[in-house]
């Protein structure tokens, strides 16, 4: 069997992380994903032009094309294939709109009205392909006070009710990670839009979808929102703890800034986790959810104790042993050797013609009698260009060379 | 297992069994047509079915003669299982069983998590596509494991990085990657019903799902040897305290003067300490308390407009409660309700089609106190 969406084509003016995610789900589940950056504007997630901080290149050294070798580029535009097109000139948008034509979707995520003033609206698109999807992507969505806000993942986690979940119990909002809000978005993203396909299935038509990301972010923490617009009264957070469950909390292990988390669910689950730390005590003297609610900082105290002076995975193994949920809080370096991960697949070795041999991150996507692994690495700047106009518009080659001498599509960006 | 909490929730009966393919209005729906059945029993299986109910398929919820655990927490219920049907049936027993296999023969889709049922259904080759759902996958040493959404977030990556130095690591909240693998679920599902599939299984991971959201730090890891934790400084955000409220900002490199003009900080721009974006990273501390001194007695409302007008990323902090509030939402008309009285809140679609918008299709199934009639 072929990949599912074999013969669908994707053009992506996406940048950064939640559209090229969504983005990289289609092209994992066998979409062509042609990626649109301009010479003068280049996905955010290739960093600066110059190079920026170490950390994210191979080797700590961005090299002669630093935006060929940033990780978070890499890592979120496996499978897809990558032209240079300067959309601000007219024979630009001229390209743009003969490969709007010949795709089945066209997916940005601007805030709402840009694609308008570039000239890639519904309106414009629809009249000349009646077929297509046009899928935005926006923060808050068209129309309302907020239609022109700017946004990030961050910021719309803090308008979307979740952030004010999470923290220390000190007031101070949390946002979760270095920007959550992005892969949801990613996921919902590929979710409108494969929901647009089967629709046009039914149809035959084209139809344009706003995923305002903060609104189907909602949906994720739904239940927490429901009852508090219910109630009118919402559940700060207590950090790590909640009333159903005690112990539910992070415990430090050996080593610097290495943490065991453990979630006890049931009485007789804290009558094992007390006998492996050797505090059978503990669980004579709280042996209901009620009094170890009661004394949590006492039993974090204690167990702490145990935790400290051992390896958080070893814990980890012990406890899930013994029948209680635990698991050691992973870092990059433990993401990397996870067994567990491996086995599942979702890490695979690439090698990439700027950034070299490498192991990447995949998607969670499991299908029988299918290969969904990695087909190709992320592509290096403007790399397809001249492939994807032969062989999408038929384009000749003293056009494209016609457009790379007027700096229409160019080998590099410009600094 | 426990009353659900009394409230105001009013259940509506159980959705007729055959909707009409297409409504007298003749407003089609994206997935109108599609069959689907919900055997599960966990966040992840049962917002993977509430996907496919809001898009138009007809999805029947076959629970247990007690009901699904997840009705100890009505509004979770009612959240993961607005639109649809719903049968009680003992599957244990063999005139149960046999009613839902007849359900399934019918079934575009499956959905299924652990247990027999789930066994059962990949055995007999239930529905064109069988989607199983699980915590640790269906092999390995981990099959067997525990955990809910800390132990997820722990092995995802994204906890290492999720709260302030010097204290724990946070999980977050809810149930957010039991959410992520129910998309992700339908996602491989719409996929294979586009590609023509049939006798297909799907094989979805909660704790993969969870590290597949990460940012990137395994192949960080991969390409120099670091990785990144809550002692990290670059990502340019901050938390910010105003008069009233919370305020987050992100200040990448391009946006670092316009910010400071939006903020009404424009001295700070060309403090040396912040000159350049390193620079700005390594006194980000410095920073956050030269802002915070100058906003500590402003409005953060007042705040966030002035910095977007100069096109600033900036944010309040809205609680779930204020969301009832929020003035986008209300323009956007995003709250609508179910039931047989206004009463009970309904979020708004969580993607809006120009042509096949989604529609309701009324509240939760109540659960039967019989098992129920083959559909």
């Amino acid at each position: 069997m072929t990949a599912p969406l074999t013969g669908t084509r994707v053009l992506d003016l996406t940048s950064a992380w939640a559209g090229p995610m969504a983005t990289r789900l289609l092209a994992t589940l066998g979409a062509d994903v042609i990626k649109i950056e301009g010479p003068g504007r280049i996905d955010s997630w290739r960093g600066a032009v110059e190079g920026g901080h170490p950390s994210r290149y191979p080797d700590g050294e961005p090299g002669a094309r630093p935006y060929d070798r940033n990780v978070q580029f890499n890592t979120q535009n496996v499978d897809k294939r990558a032209i240079s097109l300067d959309l601000k000139s007219p024979e630009g948008l001229a390209v743009a709109l003969d490969l709007a034509a010949e795709s089945d979707v066209v997916i940005a995520n601007y805030s709402a009205g840009t694609l308008d003033r570039m000239g890639l609206g519904w309106d414009v698109l629809h009249a000349r392909s009646p077929r297509l999807i046009l899928v935005e992507m926006p923060a808050y969505g068209h129309g309302g006070p907020y239609e022109k806000h700017v946004a990030l993942g961050p910021s719309m986690e803090f308008m979307s009710g979740m952030s004010y979940l999470v923290g220390y119990g000190d007031g101070r909002p949390v946002t979760t990670g270095p920007a959550y809000l992005d892969p949801m978005g990613g996921f919902n993203g590929a979710a409108a839009v494969l929901t647009c396909l089967m629709a046009r299935a039914r149809t035959g038509r084209g139809q344009h979808l706003e995923l305002a990301q903060r609104e189907a972010a909602m949906h994720w923490i739904g239940e927490e929102i429901v009852r508090a617009v219910r109630t009118g009264q919402d559940r700060p957070p207590r950090g790590n703890r909640i009333d159903e469950a005690s112990p539910h909390d992070t415990f430090p292990s050996a080593g610097e800034r290495q943490w065991v988390a453990i979630d006890v669910r049931t009485d007789a689950q804290f009558r094992s986790l007390c006998d492996l730390a050797g505090r059978p005590d503990l669980a004579d003297r709280y042996p209901t959810l009620a009094e170890r609610l009661r004394h949590e900082d006492e039993i974090h105290a204690a167990l702490s104790e145990w935790t400290r002076t051992r390896d958080k995975h070893q814990v980890a193994e012990q406890l899930q042993a013994a029948g209680v949920a635990a698991a050691a809080v992973h870092d990059g370096r433990d993401l990397l050797g996870s067994e567990f991960l491996w086995a599942r697949g979702l890490l695979s070795w690439l090698v990439h013609p700027a950034a070299g041999r490498h192991v990447y991150q995949g998607l969670p996507l499991h299908v029988s009698g299918v290969d969904l692994g990695p087909r190709r690495p992320a592509p290096t700047f403007g790399q397809h260009t001249d492939e994807v106009l032969r062989e999408v518009l038929g384009m000749a080659d003293d056009a494209v060379a016609a457009l790379r001498a007027r700096g229409v599509v160019t080998d590099a960006p410009r600094v | 297992m426990a009353e659900p909490e009394a409230n105001e929730l009013k259940p509506v009966a159980p959705q007729p069994v055959e909707p009409k393919p297409t409504p007298e209005d003749g407003v089609v729906e994206a997935l109108s047509g599609i069959t689907v059945l919900d055997l599960t029993d966990s966040v992840a299986g049962q917002f993977c079915g509430r996907l496919f109910a809001d898009n138009g398929a007809r999805v029947t919820l076959v629970e247990n003669v007690t009901g699904t655990r997840l009705r100890a927490t009505a509004d979770l219920f009612a959240h993961l299982n607005l639109g649809k049907s719903g049968i009680a049936v003992d599957t244990a027993s063999a005139d149960g069983l046999a009613m839902v296999r007849a359900l399934a023969e019918r079934a575009d889709v499956v959905v299924v998590d652990s247990g027999e049922p789930a066994r059962i259904a990949e055995t007999e080759h239930w529905g064109r596509i069988r989607c199983r759902i699980t915590p640790f996958g269906t092999t390995g040493r981990w099959s067997g494991w525990l955990g809910d959404e800390l132990v997820f977030q722990a092995m995802s990556g994204t906890m290492n990085e999720n709260g302030v130095d010097g204290h724990e690591p946070l999980y977050g909240c809810g149930h957010r990657v039991s959410y992520a693998a129910g998309v992700i679920g339908y996602v491989e599902c719409l996929g294979l019903l586009l590609g023509g599939a049939s006798d297909t299984s799907v094989d979805v991971c909660v704790a993969e799902v969870a590290a597949s959201m990460s940012y990137n730090r395994a192949t960080q890891f991969s390409y120099n040897g670091s990785t990144e934790g809550l002692d990290a400084r670059t990502t340019p955000r901050a938390t910010l305290r105003c008069a009233d409220g919370w305020l987050n900002l992100f200040i990448s490199a391009d946006r670092w003067q316009r910010t400071c003009e939006g903020l009404g900080t424009p001295e700070l721009v060309a403090d040396p300490r912040f000159l350049t974006q390193s620079s700005r990273l390594e006194h980000w501390p410095e920073l956050e308390r030269e802002l915070e001194v100058r906003l500590a007695d402003r409005h953060v409302v007042d705040v966030v407009a002035s910095a977007q007008r100069y096109k600033a990323v900036a944010a309040a902090c809205v609680s779930p409660s204020g969301l009832a509030e929020d003035a986008q939402l209300a323009a956007r008309d995003y709250w609508t309700y179910w039931g047989d009285t206004t009463s009970v809140t309904r979020l708004g679609p969580m993607f809006r089609m120009s042509d096949t918008p989604q529609r309701s299709h009324g509240g939760p199934p109540a659960l039967a106190d019989r098992a129920g009639a083959v559909a």
